[in-house]
């Protein structure tokens, strides 16, 4: 069986610009793939691709095998769009808003008015049917838009910056969908120019910075790529100064800097290396409070994966 | 949402998705609302105005003033006012940014055009519909002509039709906010000079209804009829065209409507002959007026960018000969010379067969006019033929594109400018004054009634002629050789989709079927 969608080396070029260039990737049924990239990146490019929306200088996207080169028309069917930026119609109420593009994807009858019924209870809208889509919070409308992406009950779904602009509370909700939607056998592509926002729910993810993939992977994956070495925070009794001092002659210490009260210094070694450290610190006199590995930190490294190229 | 009974159920189903939100919208929105009160307003004012003028007294021309008086109102709602809000109602899905979200569910752009239009008449029915009773009213005043008042309405419908196709068109043409202000006001002129028109027709027609009973008069509305029928059409399909991708067919439509245009027009022409006496000058001026018509949508074809798009390659037909019959009628710019001395070949041929078949010696052949459109014809190939051949190559970039577009009718001016000025340093005032070669109007116009005027400039044309089609050769035997390309990778495509496992490209191949 074919992947729910399959990215095969595309680029697309504005004039001198290469906003995508030879980018690859795929994902399966039941998979959220997180695509993440500074502005400007290529991410919308790419993703409105997908969509049928625009076509690649090179290379090919197929939706569970079928070309969105020449074959849009069934790509479409299968394939959910959630733009970033989307309009709500003026004088429309959010069920109109539905209908119509229920309509429009060729619902009929009674297998509409179900598809209408089962999106506004998956993004719990109902209440809201009667209200005009202008007077609706932006976490309402992104709920609406994303109720009529899945209309059709499209097998994959992209999801164009879905969190930007939102409050927390409205952000965990839509965590909650997205991962509830990769349940029900999905396959969720969603961009972000925050790592972090995605990092808890993604399989998998690509970053993306000048048109170019840096990196692939899960989370983890491109974590440990990016981290050689472990750092290590360390608090202790005695001034940090002293502790510095004592703390830079061991052996296997690399960089060491200031973090909140405490010192960060890279550490070369295994988890033995480790413990014999702290008992050498000890033994120089200086009393720990807190020895700890330091998680990776998702911002640090999207800064140290992206160069900060500017488009 | 109500839930329909019944017919309205099945009916329900099968109404055109943007019809329906159109209607909704523009029943909720405010804009409609005022227009439809002050309308209403207007016309309560004309008829009580009516009233307390008569008095006492019936004329005869009371009627008529009063419903003149609705008519303007009328007028000014469908004629006025609806197509400007179908100009707004297509700009919306532009500055609501929700032109994306139509076309991603699929629906294809004749389908959101259509729906546009039948909005807005769906809105100019209202309009009607609400002035029924002040009609009948009008009409018990007496006075005035029920066929005429059937004809006024009838033109007003077809006049509110027609401008709505063309408002949707332009509002196609362009996103950028400076050029739709542009648009808008070109279509409000418009808008403004159709309804004054059709008030002063009005006036005419109700004063003289007699008039409506030549048989001259019913062919005119007839002519007047299938003319805006037409032109409709191609703003229909320009629109269409604009609001399709790039990759996409965007030509084949156009090019379909000008064929059948032409064979519309010339078989008017041939019913005119078995009817009436047409005079040899008569004939060959309508020929030469079908020629210039003609010139406008090939100009913009033999311009296209020359390959087939991504998005058509994959559409052309399976069958060669089907495909090698096809080719004029598929995008590309040596495809579309080839439609072009396709269109022109027919015209002259249609025009020595007319002129044969009247009656007069063969020796008036060349006479009275032939040698006008013969002229007129070489020197559209030239015009249209010599730039876009050399520009050819470069029309895949959409500015050279405009540029070569533009230069069509730049050459034209430079050939009729340049010789005057030289002739006005030279002191030649025979260029001057246009008569020179540059200037098409003036070999039509001395060759009228004999071919052997001029035999220096027949020359060279038939030069710039042969050089032009020379020149031309190249890009359409590719044009030919890219579809029979095109149609047998489909038809290999067609082959190992039959081995067992994937039947993928069928439904699709069914889909273009129904699309064409
Ligand atoms: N239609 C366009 N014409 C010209 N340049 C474009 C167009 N669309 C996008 N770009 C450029 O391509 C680059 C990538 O844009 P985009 O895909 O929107 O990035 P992202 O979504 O990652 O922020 C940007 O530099 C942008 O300016
Ligand atoms: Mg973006």
């Amino acid at each position: 069986m074919s992947p729910a969608l399959e990215v095969r080396s595309i680029t697309k070029r504005f004039g001198d610009l290469t906003a995508v260039d030879n980018v690859t990737f795929g994902l399966e049924a039941g998979e959220i793939y997180g695509f993440i990239g500074p502005n400007g990146a290529g991410k919308t490019t790419t993703m409105r691709i997908c969509a049928t929306l625009q076509l690649p200088d090179e290379g090919d996207v197929f939706v569970e095998g079928h070309s969105v080169l020449e074959e849009p028309r069934l790509v479409r069917q299968r394939l959910g769009f959630m733009p970033d930026s989307f309009g709500a119609y003026a004088a429309t109420t959010v069920s109109e808003y539905l209908d119509f593009f229920a309509r429009a994807y060729g619902l009929r009858g009674q297998d509409r008015r179900r598809a209408i019924r089962d999106v506004m209870g998956f993004t719990s809208l109902e209440p809201l049917s009667g209200k005009l889509t202008s007077a609706l919070s932006k976490g309402m409308k992104q709920r609406l838009c994303l109720a009529k992406t899945m209309l059709h009950d499209p097998s994959t779904l992209i999801l164009d910056e879905p969190a930007s602009g939102l409050d927390p509370r409205a952000r965990i909700e839509l965590r909650e969908l997205v991962k509830a939607l990769a349940d029900m056998g999905k396959a969720i592509l969603i961009s972000s120019h925050i790592l972090s926002e995605l990092s808890e729910i993604c399989d998998g993810v690509a970053v993306i910075e000048a048109g170019r993939i840096r990196a692939t992977g899960s989370v983890e994956e491109i974590t440990k790529g990016l981290q050689p070495h472990s750092e290590i925070f360390l608090r202790t009794l005695e001034p940090i100064e002293i502790a510095e001092r004592r703390l830079v002659e061991l052996p296997r210490v690399g960089a060491v800097r200031h973090d909140r009260d405490g010192l960060v210094f890279h550490f070369e070694g295994s988890d033995e290396d480790q413990a014999e450290l702290l008992a050498q610190l000890v033994a120089t006199g200086v009393r720990p409070i807190e020895f700890a590995l330091k998680e990776a930190d998702l911002e640090d490294l999207f800064l140290r994966l992206t160069e900060g190229k500017v488009q | 949402m109500d839930e329909p009974r019944g017919l309205l159920r099945i009916l329900d189903d099968f109404w055109n998705p943007v019809l329906v939100k159109e209607v909704r919208q523009a029943l909720r929105g405010r804009l409609f609302h005022i227009c439809f009160s002050i309308t209403l307003v207007g016309v309560t004012l004309v008829s009580a105005g009516m009233v307390v003028a008569m008095g006492n007294e019936v004329s005869h021309s009371e009627g008529r003033d009063f419903f003149l008086g609705l008519f303007t109102c009328l007028a000014i709602a469908v004629i006025g006012f609806v197509p400007f809000t179908a100009f707004n109602a297509m700009g919306s899905e532009w500055d609501e940014n929700t032109f994306d979200l139509l076309v991603i569910s699929n629906l294809r752009p004749g389908r959101i055009v259509l729906g546009k239009v039948l909005g807005a008449l769906t809105q100019a029915m209202l309009f009607y519909s609400a002035f029924t009773p002040f009609l009948v009213l009008s009409f018990l005043l007496r006075g005035i002509d029920l066929f005429a008042v059937i004809v006024a309405l009838g033109v007003s419908f077809v006049c509110s039709t027609g401008l709505t196709v063309l408002a949707i068109m332009l509002s196609t043409l362009s996103k950028a906010r400076f050029a739709r202000v542009v648009l808008l006001a070109v279509l409000a002129a418009v808008l403004v000079g159709v309804t004054s028109g059709s008030i002063v027709f009005t006036e005419q027609l109700l004063r003289f209804p007699g008039d409506l009973r030549d048989p001259e008069a019913v062919q005119a509305m007839l002519v007047f009829v299938v003319g805006v029928a037409m032109a409709a059409s191609f703003c229909y399909c320009v629109a269409c065209n604009m609001l399709s991708h790039a990759e996409e067919n965007r030509s084949t439509g156009v090019r379909v409507l000008l064929t059948a245009s032409l064979l519309v027009a010339l078989g008017f022409m041939t019913s005119m002959m078995m009817q009436f006496r047409v005079d040899r000058s008569a004939l060959s001026a309508m020929i030469i007026a079908l020629l210039l018509g003609s010139l406008l949508p090939s100009m913009y074809l033999v311009t296209e960018p020359e390959r087939l798009g991504r998005r058509v390659a994959p559409r052309v037909p399976r069958n060669r000969l089907l495909a090698l019959l096809a080719t004029p009628w598929l995008p590309g710019g040596g495809r579309g010379m080839l439609l072009f001395l396709l269109h022109t070949g027919g015209i002259l041929a249609f025009c020595f067969l007319a002129h044969a078949s009247l009656k007069g010696s063969s020796e008036r052949m060349l006479t009275s006019g032939v040698p006008a459109v013969l002229a007129l014809a070489v020197y559209a190939i030239v015009y249209l033929g010599l730039p876009s051949a050399i520009q050819a190559p470069f029309t895949d970039r959409p500015k050279a594109r405009v540029i070569a577009r533009v230069s069509i009718p730049g050459l034209l001016l430079v050939f009729l400018l340049v010789p005057a000025l030289l002739g006005f340093f030279v002191g030649n005032y025979n260029l001057v004054n246009m008569r020179h070669v540059g200037n098409p109007e003036f070999l039509m116009e001395r060759t009228w009634n004999s071919i052997h005027a001029h035999p220096g400039i027949w020359r060279l044309l038939a030069g710039l002629a042969t050089l032009t089609i020379a020149l031309n050769l190249y890009r359409m035997g590719r044009g030919i050789r890219e579809v029979s390309q095109a149609s047998a990778r489909r038809a290999e495509l067609a082959r190992d989709s039959r081995t067992p496992e994937s039947g993928q490209t069928e439904p699709e191949a069914a889909d273009a079927v129904a699309e064409s």
